[in-house]
């Protein structure tokens, strides 16, 4: 009998080096696991915003022509609903020299042609945003840039259409 | 009971194995995850953005009488202004049938110079080709044919430059810095018309590239002599691809010219 109960731990302290693997997998299962969730959701939320900016930026292209400052502005109606915040225009990128043209883009110091009569300027804001509103250091932006063909006195120039977006 | 403690720790350890397998999976599940959706999306925008510069080029306007380029300010003075488009038609119109150099030299450079003014904000990235062909029953005839191309210098691992056309093994590659890109016009022999063959040929050493075509009428007159005329089909077409190294061979294929020697030597002709 005194030999059977040599080493015996109790129903519990017999088991108790099978705990260790079992809560270490159990650690490692659910570390990985929310590490995963967290990522899925920063992807997911990342692609949400890009086509969100694609959204806007298809909506204001519509079909690459822009024919006055007043259908701009009827385009920049069109686009309101979006979830993101973003700054779009129309840039003339033939007045900067070529190579400035990639740091302009970089430091978003874009400025946005004025129409015929210099009383407005192309420039289409999310709803609820100031012009002088700073774009936050931390914010995550995105910028894309598209040709875009603008008629003046009936003539037609091309441009560029900028959009920046953050959240 | 020994030997029931022995089981529950072998138990553990099968669990330990199977939780590792599928953490595994989940972190090279996550990891690849978006990635193909984040593709497609920069592939739609490049898509995108080719489909609206051949838009754009096909609608501008530029000045008659002058090479210079038309921006927003010479816009509004009073100069004679039409559409770049109509003034390429009118130089294919005016040529002959058999006359391989259809567009006149200044027209060659108002179109370059409006390509890449359009294409300036991904110029550092992405290089491109545009050209204009004319439909023939032989097949495609390549009117005007431009490429830009980004230049490379090519150096060993000592740090001695060599030339990018030798195939030597952990050669440095980088950007050119006395002339960053070129471009080239090409189709510029008399005795070999490029085919649409040489064109696949060139395009499929140059990985993913992104291409946007567009439909022209092309009025010709049939004779000098009457004022008969007829309509053909053409094509512009415009096609990015991420900048990469080019070798000569390739563009020998495209008979393609620096476009500044070219355009220069018709001028002074």
């Amino acid at each position: 009998m005194l030999k059977n109960f040599k080493g015996f731990l109790g129903p519990i302290g017999d088991d108790l080096p099978s705990l260790i693997p079992i809560i270490f997998g159990l650690t490692i299962f659910f570390a990985s696991f929310t590490f995963s969730l967290n990522k899925f959701n920063e992807v997911n939320s990342l692609i949400d915003e890009k086509l969100e900016i694609l959204k806007v930026s298809r909506g204001l292209r519509l079909n690459g022509y822009v024919s006055s400052h007043e259908n701009f502005q009827e385009l920049c109606e069109s686009i309101q609903g979006t979830s993101i915040k973003f700054k779009a225009g129309l840039v003339d990128f033939s007045s900067l020299r070529k190579d400035s043209a990639q740091s302009v883009i970089r430091s978003r110091d874009f400025s946005f042609i004025q129409n015929e009569d210099k009383t407005n300027r192309f420039i289409c804001l999310k709803e609820g945003l100031l012009e002088e509103e700073e774009i936050p250091d931390t914010a995550r932006i995105s910028n894309l840039v598209y040709p875009i063909a603008l008629e003046r006195n009936s003539v037609v120039v091309p441009v560029h259409l900028v959009v920046v977006a953050w959240k | 009971m020994e030997v029931k403690a022995q089981a529950a720790v072998t138990d553990a350890l099968f669990l330990l194995m199977i939780i590792t397998g599928l953490s595994i999976f989940l972190f090279s599940f996550t990891s690849t995850y978006g990635t193909d959706i984040d593709a497609s999306i920069t592939r739609q925008y490049s898509i995108d953005y080719v489909t609206d510069s051949l838009k754009t080029i096909l609608y501008s306007s530029t000045l008659r009488e002058s090479e210079n380029d038309l921006t927003l300010a010479s816009a509004s003075e009073p100069e004679e202004i039409d559409y770049l488009l109509a003034v390429i038609k009118e130089d294919i119109a005016e040529s002959n049938e058999d006359e391989t150099d259809k567009l006149s030299g200044s027209t060659k450079t108002i179109l370059k110079k409006n390509i890449e003014k359009i294409m300036l904000p991904i110029a550092d990235q992405f290089d491109y080709l545009f050209f204009i062909a004319e439909q023939t029953t032989a097949g495609p005839r390549f009117i005007y044919f431009l490429i830009y191309k980004s230049e490379f210098s090519c150096f060993t691992v000592q740090g001695a430059e060599i030339d990018c056309e030798e195939e030597a093994r952990n050669v440095l590659i980088q950007r050119n810095e006395s002339k960053s890109h070129n471009f080239y016009l090409c189709n510029s022999n008399a005795d070999y018309e490029i085919t649409s063959r040489d064109i696949s040929s060139f395009l499929f050493n140059l990985g993913d590239a992104f291409q946007s075509s567009a439909p022209l009428l092309l009025i010709k007159t049939i004779s000098d002599s009457s004022n008969e005329l007829k309509t053909e089909t053409g094509t512009a077409s415009l096609i990015i691809w991420p900048a990469t190294l080019i070798k000569k061979e390739n563009l020998d294929l495209l008979q393609c010219s620096v476009f500044e020697d070219i355009v220069i030597e018709e001028t002074e002709e």
